[in-house]
């Protein structure tokens, strides 16, 4: 085996696990979890990262295309009912829909902040949880918040869905 | 959460060697008992997706689908690195007991559609609400788990029909071994989404009907299963 193919078995089994499992809980669904694995990898060794935690790039990664997978999914039910359907119809509680509706909610964002607002709308997380999951500071969790609060607002506006059913955090132990 | 002082996510970063010092030997003095039965339960769960999943041959599709530029020593270094932390992670996870099967075997029956983009240095696979240029050319794989008969469809913005994989409009035999289609298409330049289907049927159907079902977004009855990918089409 060449010492390429040995590296990447090494680095797939390290994180593997972690990402199947992230993916998994927001999809839902066993293959796409793996699909979405596997191209972790692939879009992560493309790009060359020679600096920063292979675990955060991967799993930022991981969890992006999870959420565009979502988006898929949404954009397919969008298109086959009518818009002012779709709140309800989307939000039924489960932690996928919830991610569901994030994935609708927050379409433009960027990857950190989509990275924080899974933890906290679809995980259930506190801020000093994403805060301590991510390595960031509580004040930079809560700015953070405040921006995709506003862009779910106005999205939610736009889509005729209530926001606030997100905000709680669907998901919070 | 409350007799825990870790979440998940900073177990699994344990998991993943990604701790610094400071951060394991917090861990180590200052996790609960719930913590560390989490921690143990994800790294069962590790080990049960490693066995099933066969990381040497996840290992080979992945390399196969990475540019070449990146395959050589600029590409081995980190990777040296992470490699370097996980070989103590192997020697953590060699838990004698042996583990249930996880469950994450393909139900028998279920149908899977994989798009592939032609690149200049060979193909990515496309997930859904990924973008592409018009004229790109794509090449499709589906995967089913019983012989019968295929066909792919795309509808495009503009809600025009097109039969990729047929011959005529009729399905043509599919055999699980052979999961690549032998077709490849251009995609034409009207921009915007469109959505490739694929189909299976265990007997012979029209692939141009059923095409004219999905864009009336009518149900295509028992017979027929179908899996599909989006994508948006750019200049």
């Amino acid at each position: 085996m060449s010492k390429e193919l040995e590296a990447i078995e090494a680095l797939y089994r390290q994180h593997a696990p972690t990402l199947f499992r992230r993916s998994l809980s927001l999809l839902g669904s066993v293959d796409e979890a793996h699909d979405v694995v596997q191209e972790s990898f692939v879009r992560f060794m493309n790009a060359g990262y020679t600096k920063g935690s292979a675990f955060a790039l991967l799993y930022r990664i991981a969890v992006n295309l999870s959420i565009d997978q979502l988006r898929g999914r949404v954009r397919h039910k969008h298109e086959s009912c009518d818009e002012h359907d779709l709140p309800s119809d989307l939000h039924t509680g489960s932690r996928v829909e919830s991610a569901m509706d994030l994935a609708l909610l927050t379409r433009g964002l960027k990857d950190k902040h989509l990275e924080v607002s899974v933890l906290y709308h679809v995980d259930g997380y506190s801020q000093d949880e994403v805060a301590a999951s991510l390595g960031l500071s509580r004040r930079s969790v809560g700015k953070t918040l405040q921006r995709v609060a506003a862009h779910i607002h106005q999205r939610a506006a736009r889509l005729g869905y209530d926001s606030n059913k997100l905000a709680a955090g669907a998901h919070r132990e | 959460m409350s007799d825990r002082r870790y979440t998940d996510l900073q177990i699994e970063r344990h998991l993943c060697s990604d701790f610094s010092p400071e951060e394991q030997s917090d861990f180590e003095q200052s996790a609960t008992e719930a913590d560390r039965a989490q921690l143990e339960t994800l790294r069962r769960q590790s080990e049960a997706f490693l066995e099933a999943a066969s990381a040497h041959k996840q290992a080979v599709a992945i390399s196969q689908r990475l540019t070449p530029k990146r395959m050589g020593l600029r590409f081995l270094a980190p990777l040296a690195l992470v490699a370097s932390v996980a070989a103590g992670l192997f020697l953590f996870l060699d838990s004698p007991a042996k583990l249930a099967e996880p469950d994450v075997a393909t139900k028998g029956g279920e149908l899977r559609l994989k798009v592939y983009v032609a690149t200049d240095s060979g193909s990515r696979m496309l997930m859904n609400g990924d973008t592409l240029p018009a004229f790109s050319r794509v090449r499709f794989e589906l995967l089913h788990d019983q012989p019968g008969f295929a066909a792919i469809v795309g509808i495009d913005s503009e809600q025009v029909v097109s039969v990729y994989y047929s011959s005529g409009d009729r399905a043509v035999p599919y055999e699980p071994a052979v999961s690549e289609l032998p077709v490849a298409i251009e995609l034409d330049e009207t921009l915007g989404s469109e959505t490739f289907y694929g189909l299976f049927s265990a007997i012979p159907f029209d692939a141009k009907r059923v095409g004219a079902e999905l864009l009336a977004k009518r149900p295509l009855g028992p017979n027929i299963q179908q899996a599909e990918l989006t994508v948006g089409k750019t200049r």
